[in-house]
């Protein structure tokens, strides 16, 4: 199964973004959207999103699906602690035990069950975004959408959080669409990795890693060839 | 932190003090107690004001018309506020009826006042008409202020909109909404007062201000003054014990 975007024009005034642009993501799977800035990854995600119009084109397999998001910016209730802030996006026709059940559970997949009862401020940066992924996770979606979660943040903290990533991903393997300009962050979580041109925009690429999401390593000799050929991908 | 924090209050201390002293200097440069009667004499009247018959009934009186008219504006201009603040076309036709309201004199609108209501009534009326617009305003600056990005993740996790508003708005406008009702409160003793002593109410501190004033009882009337200022402080810790109550998310890293 795959959920596909096919012959997708969308353009913003003169410039035309994408042309006749076809893409393709399996279930089950993270796919990775590497390219540079400006050239639209957003636009896409708003679209598969159902944010943003379009000019013409077919979304297929998108329709039913229940999507979660990953901001760039956490995006918590500054009001609401860790706990309330993940029970917040839950249907509340459910029972409250059942819910209590789901946010303890993958605030658990996060490491922040000691801090259920914190509140945002009190929080660091890193941890805040792991609220949001635990956010994002215990939403019964079908499909998550990440834009650029790591951006802007340190080397330690990214790779911090592409482990809290990894692990609950393991645990509950979710539909992923990852949008990134960082070549390091696809090579640790995508299982498909595409690079996409400036616009208009084409598929430049399109990579597939085999190595088990928790397996991953920056200095294995895969990772290291892989990441050369993105580079040169993108660079071109 | 703290040593300064003690420092401010010895400051502060100070500062009473100042006040008390010029007052005593100025008594005794009047020395007449229908001009300036000395502050320990003020402070015995004051004392002697709180065994007076009438005392509870007094100032009782004022603080229900305060509380009434801040109840009935704190839900008003919540209530306007929150559709001003969601609808531009809505707050373009409030904005030159609150600022009408708010440049127009209180002496004015209390004149009128006296026309149309009973006595009791005018200080209710002159309280809602000064506090109303503050806490409006406070509201349509806090709703502005929401960030919009917790709506669209709100939207986005397709979150019902009535746990948006409770959830998400309100929260958002509480300190907006304190912080109005703070400075209501304050505006809102005077007109009351004022209300009082021009339509004389039965009981009311504005009303034996006045009749204290007839019969140049200058020590009452600064007595009932000072009763007048300790109300206005009390209601204002009220509100700061509230906002801690309410605002407790508000804590520093």
């Amino acid at each position: 199964m795959s959920m596909q975007i096919n012959g997708l024009n969308k353009s913003f005034g003169e410039i035309s973004l994408y042309r006749d642009f076809s893409i393709s993501f399996s279930e089950g799977t993270i796919s990775c959207i590497l390219g540079p800035s400006g050239c639209g990854k957003t636009t896409l995600l708003n679209i598969i999103g159902k944010t943003q119009s379009f000019e013409s084109g077919q979304l297929v397999g998108f329709d039913s699906k229940i999507i979660s998001y990953i901001f760039q910016d956490p995006r918590l209730l500054p009001w609401k602690t860790v706990e309330e802030n993940v029970d917040f996006v839950l249907s509340h026709d459910l029972p409250f035990g059942a819910r209590k059940k789901t946010v303890n559970r993958f605030l658990r997949l996060v490491e922040l069950d000691r801090f259920a009862n914190y509140y945002p401020s009190q929080l660091s940066g890193g941890m805040r975004q792991r609220v949001s992924i635990a956010r994002a996770f215990a939403f019964p979606s079908d499909l998550i959408l990440m834009d650029e979660p790591l951006k802007g943040l340190d080397i330690k903290l990214k790779l911090n959080l592409i482990k809290a990533f990894a692990h609950i991903w393991d645990e509950d393997k979710r539909t992923v669409v990852f949008v990134t300009h960082d070549v390091e962050e696809a090579l640790l979580l995508g299982n498909e990795i595409f690079v996409l041109s400036q616009p208009p925009v084409t598929t430049k690429m399109q990579r597939v890693v085999d190595t088990p999401i928790l397996e991953r390593s920056l200095n294995s000799p895969e990772s290291k060839a892989i990441k050369e050929i993105l580079i040169n991908t993108l660079g071109e | 932190m703290k040593i300064s924090t003690t420092k401010n209050k010895y400051i502060s201390l100070l500062s009473v003090a100042f006040m008390l002293i010029i007052w005593k200097l100025l008594a005794i440069h009047f020395n007449s107690d229908f001009v300036l009667p000395s502050p320990e004499r003020t402070f015995f009247t004051t004392i002697a004001l709180f065994t007076e018959k009438q005392f509870v009934a007094i100032i009782g009186a004022t603080i229900l018309r305060g509380v009434l008219g801040f109840a009935i504006s704190l839900v008003f201009g919540v209530g306007v506020g929150i559709l001003a603040g969601i609808s531009p076309g809505f707050n373009a036709f409030l904005k030159p009826i609150l600022v009408t309201i708010r440049s127009t004199p209180v002496i004015a609108l209390i004149l009128l006042a006296l026309i149309w209501l009973s006595s009791t009534s005018v200080p209710i009326f002159i309280a809602i008409l000064t506090m109303f617009p503050f806490i409006c305003t406070n509201v349509i600056d806090g709703i502005r202020s929401v960030d919009h990005n917790l709506v669209e993740m709100a939207n986005f996790y397709k979150v019902k909109q009535s746990r948006i508003v409770r959830d998400v708005y309100i929260p958002a406008i509480m300190p907006f909404v304190i912080s109005g009702a703070s400075s209501a409160m304050g505006i809102g003793w005077r007109a009351i007062i004022i209300g009082e002593v021009l339509s004389q109410p039965r009981f009311g501190i504005g009303t034996v201000m006045q009749s204290a004033q007839t019969f140049l009882n200058v020590d009452a009337v600064i007595a009932w003054t000072i009763i007048a200022v300790i109300v206005s402080y009390l209601f204002e810790k009220i509100i700061r014990w509230g906002e801690r109550r309410i605002v407790t998310w508000r804590v520093q890293p």
